[in-house]
């Protein structure tokens, strides 16, 4: 079952592909990646670059239409082809999910106190003991009355609160790891800032190890150690100083398109789905592309814990 | 919530007061004249004119219909439905005595589709597109398509005459109401099941259930206590609405399994034109039917806490 030890997840050659009548959509494709423990590492990317898939594959959760290719590695443990009671365990107390849009994510027909207990079913302990815990949670999350929220509506109570519940039901079990899936998406500036400070506070909550899935720059710059940037269903950069430092071509011109840094679009669109370049993704839209970029995949290139899959770094 | 249910029953006071007046204009607008049918009992003998007319003022005939309407109301709001032209005995007793045989029948049926249609719906869901789903997927669009008179009739053959287990007709235990009916709930429950886990399927793609499973919960938990609670509040309103259906319904299978229930009331009423029988019976479905809305408005209020609690529309 699962082991005590918090170990980094492994990427290997991953991809998750959707059957749709246009054709093969290649949401996820060919990805390589480490996400080390003991940081906050952001999966960066425009919607539908395929970010939400990866975290649904990692926790195990994709539809049963997916095709689902390479390995994801916890330990020894391949979760592709792992044992479905090892997933259950593994989802809760290996990695707790803080899903997007709250308000969605809380069953309207059952109080906050039971989606509590029910996160903490495979712990061990009685009702009495979980429903200690539960409070214990709340309050720090910062909810002062925890017996009330406990009895609300998930409809009772604010976007932010309910954003902070979900946060505390994602810890409940004390996980390894916690993934977050666009944690600030449609909230609004104050309350993205006690996002930040509530992932920030995760920590004290003895997470190992956490995935912030956004497209939220500001969030990953102030809360992720290292980011990757994903474009097309692929992590074209990774690294501790890929905000400050772009490299890939596509890094730099998404910064530049920034309002603050005089908000220059992009030419062209976005890969099509179903697109079947052989060569870089960015190709099409890249100010630097030379003859091989169209051909060839750009090799992954390493330098002091950061990686890049461009020609320009070969 | 108090006062949605207070609102509620009071918009069903036009509602059982256009009951009422069709109920009455039933007698008004059907050929024939009363006097004349009550005299006559059905063709066996012939009145004169002045027995005719003379009825025609003892029944109140002769005076304007609204005034013959607010008598006939006041009489039924008492109980007094009036006398059967062809039996002579009040109708409102003869409701009295057969109505709880088609509750009864009523409740057995309710029962069974209530348990069997979403156990099945339940299933379904959980096991989408494996044995099981495919299995009460195909038996649920059989049952459909089979008409219920057809179904009954099978089973006398099968239960009654064959096997010798269950009575053909008439009333007794429990026994002699299970064919009934389950002729009666088959249909139903095929539906409630289809639509049990279509709901369950919906609920179970939305955010919420995505979000519930990684907490580690297994199929159960999934199913039954996340998606249920929010999927069954469709299902309960067409429950609710077959409840009150059945008291229409219950005419075949009161008739096939001769059960005195009234159904087959209405039945015989019709072939007399007894009318006095045939108002009092669409009055007293009508408010059966009314009052089960009414429950099931309520039930429904009872399982979203969303309006419970006043939070939403």
């Amino acid at each position: 079952m699962l082991d005590a030890e918090i170990h980094d997840i492994v990427l290997k050659k991953l991809s998750v592909h959707f059957a749709a009548f246009s054709g093969l959509i290649r949401a996820v494709d060919g990805v390589d990646a480490v996400f080390s423990k003991g940081h906050i590492t952001g999966i960066l990317g425009e919607s539908g670059c395929g970010k939400s898939v990866l975290g649904l594959g990692i926790l195990g959760l994709l539809p049963s239409y997916a095709r689902v290719g390479g390995e994801i590695l916890y330990g020894d443990t391949n979760m592709l082809k792992a044992d479905p009671r090892w997933l259950r365990i593994f989802r809760g107390r290996g990695i707790g999910l803080i899903p997007q849009n709250p308000s969605e994510s809380l069953n309207s027909a059952r109080r906050i106190g039971a989606h509590l207990d029910e996160a903490m079913l495979n712990l061990s302990g009685s009702g009495r003991e979980r429903k200690a815990r539960a409070e214990a949670l709340l309050r720090s999350f910062g909810f002062e009355e925890p017996s009330r929220i406990m009895r609300a509506y998930p409809f009772e109570l604010s976007g932010g609160m309910q954003q902070r519940v979900l946060c505390a039901i994602g810890v409940a079990c004390s996980p390894q790891w916690v993934l977050a899936d666009e944690p600030t998406k449609g909230l609004d500036f104050d309350l993205r800032g006690q996002v930040c400070d509530t992932l920030l506070s995760l920590r004290q909550h003895g997470v190992g190890g956490m995935l912030v899935i956004t497209h939220d720059l500001a969030l990953a710059e102030n809360v992720c150690d290292t980011v990757a940037i994903m474009y097309g269903g692929e992590i074209l950069e990774t690294g501790r100083e890929t905000i400050r430092n772009p490299r890939h071509p596509y890094t730099k011109d998404f910064l530049e398109a920034l309002p603050k840094n005089g908000m220059r679009p992009i030419p062209g669109m976005p890969p099509e789905i179903g697109d079947k370049t052989a060569g870089c993704k960015y190709a099409p839209r890249c100010k630097y592309r030379k003859n091989c970029c169209d051909y060839e995949k750009p090799p992954s290139v390493e330098t002091e814990g950061s990686t890049v899959r461009c020609f320009l770094y070969a | 919530m108090l006062r949605y249910s207070l609102q509620k029953i009071l918009s069903l006071i036009p509602v059982l007061a256009g009951i009422s007046l069709i109920a009455f204009l039933l007698g008004v607008v059907s050929p024939g004249d009363p006097a004349e049918i009550a005299l006559s009992r059905g063709g066996m003998s012939e009145a004169t004119r002045e027995q005719v007319s003379a009825m025609r003022r003892e029944m109140g005939l002769d005076l304007p219909l609204p005034v013959q309407y607010a008598r006939w109301l006041g009489n039924a709001l008492k109980g007094d439905l009036g006398k059967s032209f062809s039996t002579g005995e009040p109708v409102g007793q003869a409701l009295a005595r057969r109505l709880p045989v088609t509750l009864r029948l009523a409740a057995y049926a309710m029962l069974l589709t209530c348990f069997f249609g979403i156990l099945f719906g339940i299933l379904s869901a959980a096991y989408k597109d494996r044995t099981v789903d495919l299995c009460i997927r195909g038996a649920a669009s059989v049952i459909l398509s089979l008409p219920g008179f057809w179904l009954a009739i099978l089973m006398i053959l099968i239960f009654a005459e064959n096997l010798r287990w269950l009575p053909t007709s008439g009333v007794g235990g429990a026994k002699s109401m299970l064919m009934p009916a389950v002729t009666l709930s088959v249909a139903t429950m095929a539906t409630a099941a289809r639509l049990t886990r279509s709901a369950l399927l919906t609920e179970m793609g939305k955010q919420y259930c995505l979000a519930a499973n990684a907490r580690g919960i297994g199929k159960y938990r999934l199913v039954v206590r996340n998606a249920l609670p929010n999927a069954i509040v469709p299902v309960v309103t067409l429950l609710g609405n077959y409840f009150g259906g059945i008291l229409g319904g219950s005419v075949i299978a009161e008739t096939i399994f001769a059960l005195p229930g009234i159904g087959s009331y209405a039945v015989q009423a019709i072939y007399m034109r007894d009318y006095p029988a045939l108002q009092g019976y669409v009055l007293i479905t009508g408010l059966i039917y009314v009052i089960i809305t009414l429950v099931i408005d309520i039930l429904s209020l009872v399982l979203n806490p969303k309006i419970r609690l006043g939070g939403g529309a």
